[in-house]
């Protein structure tokens, strides 16, 4: 069961707080990770050159929410659940993210935009911006008003439950994080996850002082500058802003929105058609690996995964490089997953 | 000589029976530890190899799914061990397999301690440098490591002054 | 022997067949070809294959090399036949390194400047869109900035950077006025750089195997089909001009079959394209197909192998090789200066040094302390290099004694070297010894030297000509006096280069696409 996040957040903890809970909650956690994917990846893939600082740094974003997903999954196989990634994957453009948090944000599959950038910015953002001062909305009672925050009610549970912790099932590896064979464990990979998407406390960085945590390297993106530290006014306590140095917006394929609906099959071409559907069948294939990973404590459909999301690239491109039939820009793909179908396999589709 | 009768016990050079096998549990924590081992015998890990643990069940898993199968040189290799162990202590034991054989790895395995070194050990350590060790040595890559994209920040091998991406 | 009908018959799978047959599949997906492969299947991917790889250095298609003993050198100079082609669904490419550079405009004008060797009977001119599709297609990594050729469009990919142990190298060029560059190879977007190109695990390196596969995957390519384990015997001609069909074994059966096509397109690299047609005799052919003039299998151009190997006695940097494929290189002397001396040398730095196996030292159980001591010691450098060939008439391919065990007829080779090459060679060797010694390295006289000569890059056995008196096809690879026969192989290129050639072979399987979708001859 994919409890809605609005509902586990909106648990009073003290009350309710099981394990049962907080397998939903991983649950959960790990169908909000993964539903990220699509729309960073498609504004990733829309730069034209592979090694543009920008691109560098959106790979790097969703390297590490790939990774956070593995995290959730290791930490829902540490207390005896199974992932369930099949079959949760959201219809885009989507209204609000899954299990109903932020219940009124449209999250499109778009190329790098000032607009997907406003939107990947609001999904990572923290409790306060450090440069702008920006706080999210206030959230109804009892709810949370950011991820982080729920990722905190998640630490909370490990930390007052004390679940015995088994390492069989769990994938462990540079690609899906450490082994969650302990507490500490289970709360470092927490802290990676928060630090990594909103930020440390006060600052920009995740835990690794050479990088900008995920709502910042967007901030900067959108802004196209980069961001320094500054001296404050109290000696240890640095100030955050924008510096001189530019990040140049890199040039992107003209690829728009994907329609709510899709697009009319009547009217695109054969050979646009073509690579939409190759593009999703290659997708459900790469979910179908990432189920078997975790199912099976299986490392090599994870690599038929990650292989299946370079196949997806080359189709995606295509699509991208392909004017609509409407003349209102290019395509993006849909990213559909095909349920019923009897997909070829994700690593043998697509040349590259 | 290491080892004692068992060990010492003339087999041929062929890979042991063993394709309608299944390891156990408790095979598979003796080859667990036998692996970890390599990493602590030449302190080329700073994970105990917990980060390489899916890697080494990826591996075993195919050597013993796939023909010819493997099975059988793992389950000698446990009961060898266990006789390593019970003559040696579990230290000496993993010190004299690792650093005092007195196998020659490039003649044919002809007993079941030296089946236990070509077919077992060996690779092991193949795979433990490949997806770990290699990295104890200054090495950005090794020939079986899969790093991630090139394309990101970090570049897959040393490279020359001026070459980062 | 049982008939079946095809628009197209492609002899051989490898990357020239694969091209040529998509080409004409984007055209028209319902086109009828069939592709036929002598040797078998090796699974790509396969993990168990992959690990034997990485623990035992034993590929899966080893078994499909020439074999020792099957094949016969009578020449004086010695050929070896070891891992130079392999015998299998995909071809070459399944091994290849991916290393993708073009021809010069001079190597299309080799005879015009130097009264050795031959003209190609088209231009660089003529081929630079096909080679700007074909890196597109291969998926190559280049650098632009370096303008060793003009091209009209940048590369598809950036170039891989030099390592840290190329950096002595490149040092050593500034020193000695070489340029160096960065080797332009076929590394599709998912290169995870494993080290393991020659049988990648995430299909991340252009195969022949690949692009059939994708080609059979496609559910609209409903008459497109592919035998393998099916070697032919013979080619037969109706008449002079129309060739009717091939004869071919399906292996596993043991049933042969005629296939008739339309049109007939033999893939089979140099070794086996001149031999399948000088076995193709008949009233119309008495030679062979395309052989009245007795020149098919002759003009052998194969690259020597120059070596010069470096040693010092200290690796404080702990060098060992990450990457399965050279970075640095150079076409400083592939001008037409070193071309008017006699031969062109590409030259590139030794993928696999400098190296230490350090899983072998733990095999010998050497611990840590001397394992260190071994890593931080001695450390080899090796500079090496391509040098053209101008392809003599008495070099040849034919026929040798028996059949090999997929069923093709063995093959001899009677090559032997012209007087005046020890000393080309030499000059080359010293060129190349000026480097590693302001490396300050120490050359050891043995590891200065060529290898045994081999076809790894052989062309010109069935080179392009603008008549049938010196050339087996025209420019449009068409045998010479027939309407419908093809040889789209490295075997048709009059010239080899100093460089690579599968390359050039991509461009010209595009080019051949487009010629057969326009209609043909």
């Amino acid at each position: 069961m994919n409890t809605p996040i609005a509902e586990l957040m909106g648990c009073r903890f003290e009350e309710q707080c099981t394990l049962k809970w907080l397998r939903n909650a991983l649950q959960s956690a790990i169908t909000l990770e993964f539903a990220t994917l699509p729309p960073y990846l498609t504004a990733l893939w829309s730069i034209k050159q592979e090694i543009h600082p920008v691109a560098v740094s959106i790979r790097e974003a969703v390297q590490e929410e790939m990774q956070h997903m593995g995290f959730a999954c290791n930490m829902l196989r540490a207390i005896g659940g199974t992932p369930q990634i099949a079959g949760r994957v959201p219809q885009y453009p989507t209204t609000g993210l899954p299990g109903g948090v932020m219940p009124d944000l449209v999250v499109d599959i778009d190329g790098l935009s000032q607009e997907s950038l406003r939107t990947f910015m609001t999904i990572e953002q923290p409790k306060v911006d450090v440069i702008t001062g920006k706080r999210p909305e206030a959230a109804q009672e009892g709810m949370f008003s950011t991820i982080g925050e729920f990722y905190d009610a998640i630490a909370a549970a490990f930390t007052k439950l004390k679940p015995v912790l088994g390492v069989k099932g769990q994938v462990i590896g540079p690609r899906t994080g450490w082994a969650i064979d302990s507490l500490r464990a289970a709360q470092n990979a927490i802290k990676t996850i928060k630090e990594q998407g909103e930020g440390s406390s006060g600052t920009p960085l995740d835990f690794d002082p050479s990088d900008w945590s995920h709502y910042y390297r967007f901030a900067e993106i959108a802004k196209c500058r980069k961001i320094v530290a500054v001296p404050g006014e109290k000696k240890k306590k640095k100030k955050w802003m924008y510096g001189d140095q530019e990040l140049p917006f890199p040039e992107v394929w003209p690829a728009v929105k994907l329609p709510k609906g899709g697009y009319d099959r009547d009217r695109v071409t054969g050979a646009v058609e073509h690579l939409m559907d190759a593009f999703d069948k290659t997708f459900t294939g790469m979910v179908d690996e990432l189920q078997a990973t975790w199912a099976n404590s299986d490392q090599a459909a994870l690599l038929r995964a990650i292989e299946a999301m370079f196949g997806m690239q080359e189709y995606a491109l295509a699509l991208m490089k392909t004017p609509r039939y409407d003349g209102r820009g290019n395509y993006v793909p849909r990213w559909r997953y095909l349920a019923s179908d009897t997909v070829a396999r994700a690593g043998g589709a697509g040349l590259r | 000589m290491l080892g004692g009768e068992y060990c010492n016990t003339e087999v041929p050079v062929d890979l042991l029976p063993g394709d309608i096998q299944q390891l156990t549990a408790h095979e598979m924590e003796v080859l667990w530890r036998l692996f970890q081992e390599i990493g602590r015998t030449w302190k080329d890990t700073r994970t105990d190899s917990i980060n390489i643990g899916s890697d080494w069940r990826e591996f075993i898993q195919a050597k013993t799914g796939v023909a010819p199968s493997y099975t059988g040189e793992y389950s000698n290799a446990v009961s060898c061990v266990s006789e390593l162990i019970l003559i040696h202590g579990e230290k000496e034991a993993f010190r004299k397999l690792l650093l005092d054989h007195g196998i020659d790895s490039k003649a044919p395995p002809l007993t079941r301690v030296a089946h236990l070194k070509v077919y077992v050990v060996n690779e092991f350590i193949r795979v433990q440098v490949a997806k770990e060790g290699f990295k104890s040595w200054k090495g950005s890559n090794y020939k079986g490591f899969l790093g991630g994209s090139r394309f990101n920040r970090k570049p897959r091998a040393r490279v020359a002054k001026g070459q980062g991406v | 022997m049982k008939r079946r009908d095809f628009e197209y018959v492609f002899i051989g799978s490898g990357v020239a067949a694969s091209t040529v047959a998509k080409t004409i599949l984007e055209n028209n997906r319902l086109a009828s070809i069939l592709i036929l492969e002598a040797g078998p299947k090796v699974p790509a991917q396969d993990r168990r294959a992959w690990w034997d790889y990485v623990v035992l250095d034993r590929r899966p298609y080893d078994y499909c090399y020439d074999k020792k003993g099957e094949n016969q050198s009578v020449g004086k100079t010695e050929w070896s036949f070891d891992d130079g082609r392999v015998m299998m669904y995909g071809g070459s490419t399944v091994h290849w390194g991916g290393w993708c550079l073009r021809f010069k405009p001079e190597d299309f004008q080799v005879f015009s400047r130097t009264g050795t060797g031959a003209d190609w009977p088209i231009s660089y001119e003529t081929l630079e869109p096909y080679y700007c599709r074909a890196e597109e297609y291969l998926s190559v990594c280049g650098d632009d900035k370096e303008g060793w050729t003009k091209r009209s469009k940048p590369y598809p990919l950036p170039p891989f950077p030099w390592t840290a142990a190329d950096g002595e190298m490149i040092a050593a060029f500034n020193q000695l006025g070489i340029k160096p560059g960065k080797l332009p190879i076929a590394r599709f977007r998912k290169c995870m750089t494993t080290g393991t190109c020659k049988y990648c695990p995430v299909g991340a390196r252009f195969s022949g195997q690949i692009a059939l596969e994708n080609l059979l995957s496609d559910g609209r390519h409903t008459n497109l089909e592919v035998l393998h384990n099916a070697p032919v015997a013979k080619i037969n001609a109706a008449s002079k001009r129309r060739i009717e069909s091939v004869e071919y074994l399906d292996a596993r059966t043991g049933e042969r079959y005629e296939a008739h096509a339309k049109n007939i397109v033999v893939c089979a690299g140099s070794y086996e394209t001149p031999k399948l047609l000088q076995v193709s005799k008949s009233m119309y052919y008495e030679k062979g197909i395309g052989n009245d003039h007795d020149i098919v299998g002759r003009y052998i151009s194969s690259h020597a192998f120059l070596i010069v190997r470096g040693e010092r006695d200290h690796n404080e940097e702990e060098w060992f090789q990450e990457f399965d494929f050279p970075t640095l290189m150079s076409r400083t002397y592939d001008t037409p200066e070193m071309q008017q001396d006699g031969g062109k040398i590409f030259l590139f730095k030794d993928r696999t040094r400098p190296n230490v196996d350090i899983a072998a030292l733990m095999i010998q159980g050497m611990p840590r302390e001397e394992v260190d001591k071994v890593v931080r010691g001695t450390r080899t450098q090796e500079l090496q290099a391509f040098m053209d060939d101008r392809g003599l008439f008495t070099n040849r391919v034919s026929v040798g004694r028996g059949q090999n065990r997929f069923g093709l007829p063995q093959t001899q080779i009677d090559f032997t070297r012209p007087p005046e090459f020890r000393a080309l060679i030499d000059r080359r060797l010293d060129l190349m010894e000026k480097v590693i010694l302001a490396m300050d390295y120490k050359v050891d006289p043995k590891n200065k030297r060529i290898r045994t000569q081999s076809g790894h890059h052989m062309t010109s056995t069935c080179r392009m000509g603008k008549s049938p008196e010196d050339g087996v096809v025209d420019e449009n690879l068409l045998v010479h006096g027939t309407d419908n026969l093809y040889v789209c192989s490295n075997a048709v290129f009059p010239t080899g280069s100093a460089v690579n050639p599968t390359l050039t072979l991509t461009a010209m399987s595009l080019r051949l696409g487009d010629h057969l979708n326009a209609g043909g001859t």
